[in-house]
């Protein structure tokens, strides 16, 4: 009997000294904050992780990014569908034309068609169907943490509100 | 470990002469999953079915097919503010097959048993969003089985499954279940 018991710790001590055993998986959330945005004025919101301390606990600590997804209410105020695309650039950027961002940036969401003058929430299960290119944005996870974060529409004409928030879940452990 | 494994059960069959093979047992068996520091599932329940032959008084060798059903996290989004609301994504399940080897009283043997059981498989975790992903798991973990004179055996195990993934890190869970066995060949 007490050589069993000696057995098992002597297993679960070979699987602490490879280290895995001492790492979770731990979910945050982070606010985007892009609002009020249409084609004559485009919103841009300065999107710093370093400001959330679920990660900043966590930061030193970040072994691999396990799911990354925008979950969204989208407001369409104009009188014509929208279909609602964030476009991200890793740097701290000032774009103010549709055109140059879509130059310089990566598309990183983007939204089925949200009819006119209606809202459309985009939940958590659906989010991972409309979030793309999740690499820049786990690449900023992993980096520094800071990117710019722009709203506009695929169509040229667009009066939006975007509340979005970006679900990030992260493998921690020493 | 893997490695540890495959020496001790490769030891023991060439060690084992042929027709030793006297018990083997086999049932199915109920239970729990529960993740340790996992966001992305909840407690679920674990089901299955084992069996395992009695190589020598106290070793056996056996192997499982278990189905773990994870409960959905959940997440509140927009906290605080008008657009609030709490969403959730699915928890999945893992299919898990392995190769047991137990150390201690497994057989047939009339009254209660006690043993240590570790195992070496492939865990598969299917979720709706996340996908599919395959990994080796490992487990360990002490049982108990009371074997009535019928050689029919009730037992209790928990367990502590490591599947090693990508970057040194790891999904863990708390697994224990009640099952039902029958000795074949138990005296």
């Amino acid at each position: 009997m007490k050589k069993l018991v000696l057995i098992g710790l002597v297993l679960i001590l070979a699987f602490a000294s490879s280290g895995c055993l001492i790492t979770g998986q731990v979910t945050f959330i982070e606010t985007i904050d892009i609002g009020l945005t249409t084609n004559a004025v485009i919103k841009s919101f300065f999107l710093d992780f370093n400001s959330n301390d679920d990660y900043l606990d966590n930061k030193d600590d970040i072994k691999s990014v396990d799911a990354l997804a925008v979950v969204a209410v989208l407001k369409n105020n104009a009188a014509q569908p929208a279909v609602v695309q964030i476009w991200i650039t890793r740097d701290l950027t000032t774009f103010t034309a549709a055109a140059d961002i879509r130059a310089n940036g990566i598309l990183f969401f983007e939204s089925p068609t949200v009819p006119a003058n209606s809202t459309l929430k985009i939940n958590w299960a659906d989010a991972f169907l409309f979030t793309m290119n999740e690499q820049a944005v786990i690449d900023e996870v992993l980096g520094d943490g800071d990117l710019t974060v722009y709203g506009i529409a695929k169509n040229p004409l667009f009066d939006l509100e975007i509340d979005a928030e970006v679900q990030v879940t992260v493998t921690v452990g020493k | 470990m893997k490695a540890t494994l495959l020496v001790t059960v490769l030891f023991c069959l060439a060690a084992t002469p042929a027709g030793a093979i006297a018990e083997f047992a086999v049932g199915p068996y109920f239970g729990g999953a529960v993740p340790i520091v996992n966001d992305l599932a909840e407690s679920g329940s674990a089901w299955g079915i084992q069996g395992r032959v009695n190589l020598l008084s106290w070793v056996a060798l056996g192997g499982h097919f278990n189905i773990s059903s994870f409960g959905n996290p959940q997440e509140v989004f927009f906290e605080g503010t008008a657009n609030e609301f709490t969403a959730e994504i699915d928890g999945g399940s893992a299919t898990t097959f392995a190769a047991d080897l137990y150390l201690g009283r497994s057989g047939g043997s009339a009254g209660v048993n006690f043993y240590l059981v570790g195992s070496v498989g492939s865990f598969s975790w299917d979720r709706d969003q996340l996908g599919e992903i395959t990994k080796t798991t490992y487990s360990v973990g002490p049982g108990l089985e009371i074997v009535l004179p019928m050689h029919v055996g009730l037992e209790g195990r928990a367990m502590l499954e490591v599947v090693p993934t990508d970057n040194d890190g790891s999904w863990k869970n708390l697994l224990w279940f009640v099952g039902a066995n029958y000795h074949f060949g138990a005296r």
